[in-house]
Order: C-alpha cells, then sequence, then structure tokens
C-alpha cells in the first residue's frame, strides 16, 4: 500500500534531517578526537595565507589605480581652496563658508594649540557634504602641488547632520596629526591607531568603568589616572581613545611649540613626553585632562524642555484633530 | 461643565487606573532594587552594578507611561461611543467645546499616575547611595513620564474621536509609510539617481521619533542614575 504524497514528503524530509544530524555528530566526534595541530603545522597553513594577502594587496592596489583613473578621467569641475588656520580645504565653491564653517569649529574646539605639525602643513583635505550621490572631487594640482590628500566627502543620506560632519572632519584632522608620530615609537605605541573620540562616550567610562585605578583618579589621584591611562603599567582601564584626549590637552598647556616639543620626545616614556610638550609636571597634565573630560560629561536630560514644548505643539495638533471628528454629523 | 466631564471619566477609569498608578510608584523603587549595597566588589563595582543594573528596566518606562496614555483615551470615548452619543448632544456645548473638555479631563487623570511615578523615583532615588561621579535625576524623569503619556494620550484621543472609517484611515496611512517607502524609494532611485541610497523608511522613522516627531520623547534618555 502505497503513503500518500504528503507523508511520503514529510517521511523523506524526516530521513534526511536524521542523516544530517547524524553526519554532524560524526563530524564533531571527528574533530573532538583529532590531535590539536602542531606548532609547525600551523605555522605552514599561516604561511599558505601569504600568497592570497598578497594577491588580496595587489587587487586592492590595482583597484585604488582604476579609481584614480576614472576620478581623472572625469571632467573637472571647479573648486576652491579655503585656510582654515594650518587646514587647507578643497571644495566646491558653493560649499566654501560651509567648508569654512565646520573645519573652523573643528579646529577650533579640538585642536587648538596644535600649531608646527609637518603632516598637517603638507596635507590637503577635500572636502564635499552634498544630497546627491558623492563623485570624488579632482584637486588642481597647480594650486596644492603634490600634497597628500584627505578626503572628507559625504553624502547627506548617511551624514545627516552637522554633527555628524563635524565628527568625521575630527577624525581625518586627528588622522594626519596622528602620522606625525612613527608608530614603532614610545608615543606611537602608546596613542594607537584609534579615531579621535568621541569625548562624551569617554567622559561616561570613564565615570562608571568598573576600575580601583578610575575610581582613585575621579579621585583626584595623580597615580589613579597615570595608571588608568597606561602609562605605568601599559594597560588602560578607560577606553584607550582618551589618549588622544591627553595628549591634546597636554599640546594645549604647553602653547606654542608643544607639538614640535612633543615630536621630539617621541621615543621617552609617554607620560614623561606629555609633561614636557605641556611644560609642567605629571600632576599638572592628568589633573588638566580629568577636568577637560568631566566638562563634557554628557548632560542625561539635555533638550528635555525643547521636547516638552514639542510635545505641547503636537497635542495642540491632535486637540484640534479631535475637535473636527465627524461622529456627531449623523445625516 | 469640567467638573462633571472629570466625574464621568474618573467613574470610568477609576479601577483601571489603579494598577497603573501602583505600577507607576513601584517600578522606579524595582529598578534600583539591590543596587547601591555594599556589595563585596566594594565602590568599583557599585557604580557599574548602578548603570548597567538599571539600563535593564529603561524600556518599561516609556512603555507604562504609553499604555497609561492608551488607557486613558479609550476610556475618555468609551461611553460616548457605547451610549450613541445621546449624553454628549443632550449638553448645551457645541462639539469643539466638549471634546476640548474631554481631552482637559483626561490629561488631569493622567496627573495622578505621574505623581506616583515622581514620588517613586524619589523614593527610589534616595534609595541608593551613589558613589562619586553618579547623580539621580527624578524630576527629569518624572516630567519625562508625564510627557509621554500625555503624548500616547492625545494621539490616541484624537484616533479615538472619529469615526472608524477617519480611524482606519489614519492606521492605513501610517502602515503604507511604513511598508510602502521602500517600494516607492526603489521606484523613484529609477527616475532620480540622486536618490540613490536614501532610505524613505529611514527618513520616516527618523521624523516620528527623532526630529521633533510625535514620538521623540519616547526615545530620549530614560535615566534615573547615571553620570
Amino acid at each position: 500500500m502505497s503513503r500518500p504524497r504528503p507523508v511520503r514528503a514529510a517521511l523523506a524530509a524526516l530521513a534526511l534531517l536524521a542523516a544530517g544530524a547524524m553526519f554532524g555528530t560524526v563530524d564533531a566526534a571527528a574533530q573532538q578526537s583529532a590531535p590539536p595541530p602542531t606548532e609547525d603545522e600551523l605555522l605552514r597553513q599561516i604561511e599558505a595565507l601569504g600568497p592570497m594577502l598578497e594577491e588580496a594587496r595587489v587587487a586592492a592596489e590595482a583597484a585604488e589605480r582604476r579609481r584614480a583613473m576614472e576620478v581623472a578621467a572625469r571632467p573637472r569641475r571647479p573648486t576652491e581652496l579655503v585656510q582654515v588656520g594650518p587646514l587647507r580645504i578643497v571644495t566646491l565653491p558653493e560649499q566654501a563658508e560651509l567648508a569654512a564653517q565646520l573645519f573652523g569649529d573643528v579646529w577650533r574646539n579640538d585642536f587648538d594649540g596644535v600649531a608646527g605639525s609637518p603632516a598637517l602643513a603638507e596635507h590637503v583635505f577635500v572636502f564635499q557634504w552634498a544630497w546627491r550621490k558623492v563623485e570624488p572631487l579632482r584637486v588642481d594640482a597647480t594650486a596644492t602641488g603634490s600634497s597628500p590628500v584627505q578626503r572628507i566627502e559625504l553624502t547627506r543620506a548617511w551624514a545627516k547632520t552637522r554633527g555628524v560632519a563635524r565628527a568625521r572632519i575630527r577624525d581625518a584632522v586627528w588622522a594626519v596629526l596622528r602620522s606625525d608620530i612613527p608608530e614603532d615609537s614610545r608615543l606611537g605605541l602608546w596613542i594607537g591607531s584609534r579615531g579621535y573620540p568621541s569625548m562624551q562616550r569617554v567622559a561616561r567610562l570613564v565615570t562608571t568603568s568598573p576600575s580601583d585605578d578610575n575610581r582613585a583618579c575621579l579621585a583626584g589621584v595623580t597615580d589613579g589616572c597615570v595608571a588608568a591611562l597606561g602609562l605605568s603599567t601599559g594597560e588602560m582601564s578607560v577606553p584607550p581613545e582618551a589618549a588622544a584626549i591627553v595628549l591634546l590637552e597636554a599640546v594645549r598647556m604647553g602653547g606654542s611649540g608643544a607639538w614640535t616639543r612633543l615630536l621630539e620626545a617621541r621615543d621617552a616614556a609617554p607620560l614623561d613626553a606629555l609633561a614636557h610638550a605641556a611644560g609642567v609636571d605629571a600632576d599638572g597634565v592628568m589633573a588638566a585632562w580629568l577636568a577637560a573630560v568631566l566638562a563634557e560629561r554628557p548632560e542625561m536630560h539635555a533638550g528635555l524642555g525643547g521636547q516638552a514644548v514639542r510635545v505641547l505643539l503636537w497635542v495642540l495638533a491632535l486637540a484640534a484633530f479631535a475637535t473636527r471628528s465627524t461622529r456627531w454629523r449623523l445625516a | 461643565m469640567y467638573q462633571p466631564m472629570l466625574f464621568v471619566h474618573w467613574k470610568q477609569v477609576r479601577l483601571l487606573l489603579i494598577p497603573f498608578v501602583v505600577a507607576a510608584f513601584g517600578l522606579p523603587m524595582l529598578a534600583v532594587q539591590g543596587l547601591g549595597a555594599d556589595a563585596t566588589g566594594g565602590v568599583s563595582a557599585e557604580v557599574y552594578q548602578i548603570v548597567s543594573g538599571y539600563q535593564l528596566w529603561l524600556p518599561l518606562f516609556p512603555m507604562l507611561a504609553g499604555a497609561i496614555g492608551i488607557v486613558l483615551a479609550l476610556t475618555a470615548w468609551n461611553w460616548d461611543h457605547r451610549l450613541g452619543h445621546v449624553y454628549a448632544l443632550s449638553l448645551p456645548v457645541a462639539r469643539w467645546e466638549y471634546a476640548l473638555l474631554k481631552m482637559g479631563a483626561g490629561v488631569a487623570l493622567g496627573l495622578v499616575p505621574a505623581l506616583a511615578f515622581w514620588v517613586g523615583a524619589h523614593v527610589a532615588a534616595a534609595s541608593v547611595a551613589l558613589p562619586a561621579g553618579l547623580n539621580a535625576y527624578p524630576n527629569q524623569l518624572a516630567l519625562r513620564f508625564l510627557l509621554a503619556m500625555i503624548m500616547s494620550y492625545a494621539f490616541f484621543f484624537a484616533l479615538g474621536s472619529g469615526t472608524i472609517k477617519t480611524t482606519v484611515w489614519v492606521v492605513s496611512a501610517i502602515f503604507a509609510v511604513l511598508v510602502g517607502s521602500e517600494l516607492l524609494g526603489d521606484v523613484l532611485v529609477l527616475y532620480f539617481s540622486g536618490l540613490e541610497g536614501v532610505s524613505f523608511l529611514e527618513l520616516a522613522t527618523d521624523w516620528l521619533v527623532e526630529m521633533g516627531g510625535p514620538f521623540e520623547v519616547f526615545v530620549g534618555n530614560w535615566t534615573l542614575i547615571d553620570v
């Protein structure tokens, strides 16, 4: 007697599932019983990845060359060069004022006091913030020479607010500044390669992180701050991006020539380099850093007053809507 | 005329309101329960425990505010719909005045759970010994709770005031925006290449909950204890 088709299909599916489960179990058991690979085997596996890595690198370079050729083949759009402090910005003429505003805000708020950076003097920033799809701008070499280019080309679909645009500019300026400090120097190793931090995020994490060093630091103990920043042990208990804040705070304190002094001392112990740049002792640098971080502590209920007004307006609009009901039009 | 409205609405909602008042009073205290005690981890563990422990309860605050608003709004129109608007038509007031009086009565009744929440938040904040660096925000949280409740109430009050047909139209329009906006974006991008990468659903959601939209207050910061 033959079974109905749905029943046969269900039985076949069950059989498949059972077989799959059985093979899976066998495979897992085989994996458990297999001895762990030796060091030589692991080294061979790693070496086997070398050609693939090289292939990927060559492909990435070719893609970059193709992209550069595509950009070069496009008709050149007119551009304008804007100068904000030591920053040179190439942008579209209609966005020159916007670029000056945004870069000016970032420079004043985050990097004021950083003077004498060779990398900043050398680089050119290309800026666009457009509604449409962004086409990379061609930079006129007659105006900028053969300067390296740092691009901040944003579409408003992703970077909706001025705050987001400023954050991207901040990251780009920090990336260029960071390139002044060799990665293998002691200062470079301490800073790491992270982006520019959000001060509010750092402030919140410093305050709430479960670390005795942090608590001591908050209580004003310099050694606590030194330890929390990894300046004594190398292990940070605050977010690693906090290093950028200490560094810039030390440069701000040091005033004229501080960045140059910092670069001179890049191979000294990071705490000594910071104190050398700031022209004060470690206590002074740590106190300034802590004060700067706590001043940026996020206001947890910011904007509540504005929200109350907006809710009131919405309620009035909805009340007006409610009075227009058709319930009583009985005809 | 306002007083009878308030009284009638109170009679309608008082039994339903009791559990909400209790919840509004108790929720902040439940949220801080066990926090700030003299844990073996010392003060550092306390700070972490307070902030992370409290985070788990955060979604319940706007949910409670929204639920109270819905209950108040539905009970506001309940007896009108049940009795065929006879009581309303018998009153010597215009329709718009009647609706506004009724809305005002609901808002006044909403102050009861809001007050309970405010007291509960203060008691909860006082029950935790806060380490340096942390602060309690009972007033701000209670104001946010009140605003969210009023917003929810106004929205559902407006929906409840209309005919079934109007309500269906409004709900359908919201549903159409949520479902159809991505589809519309895909079609428009064929004709306007500048719209590539623009998500209409995301824009609509952003407008509703972020950029001054009606539900902005629900997604704000609902912390009682934080930095």
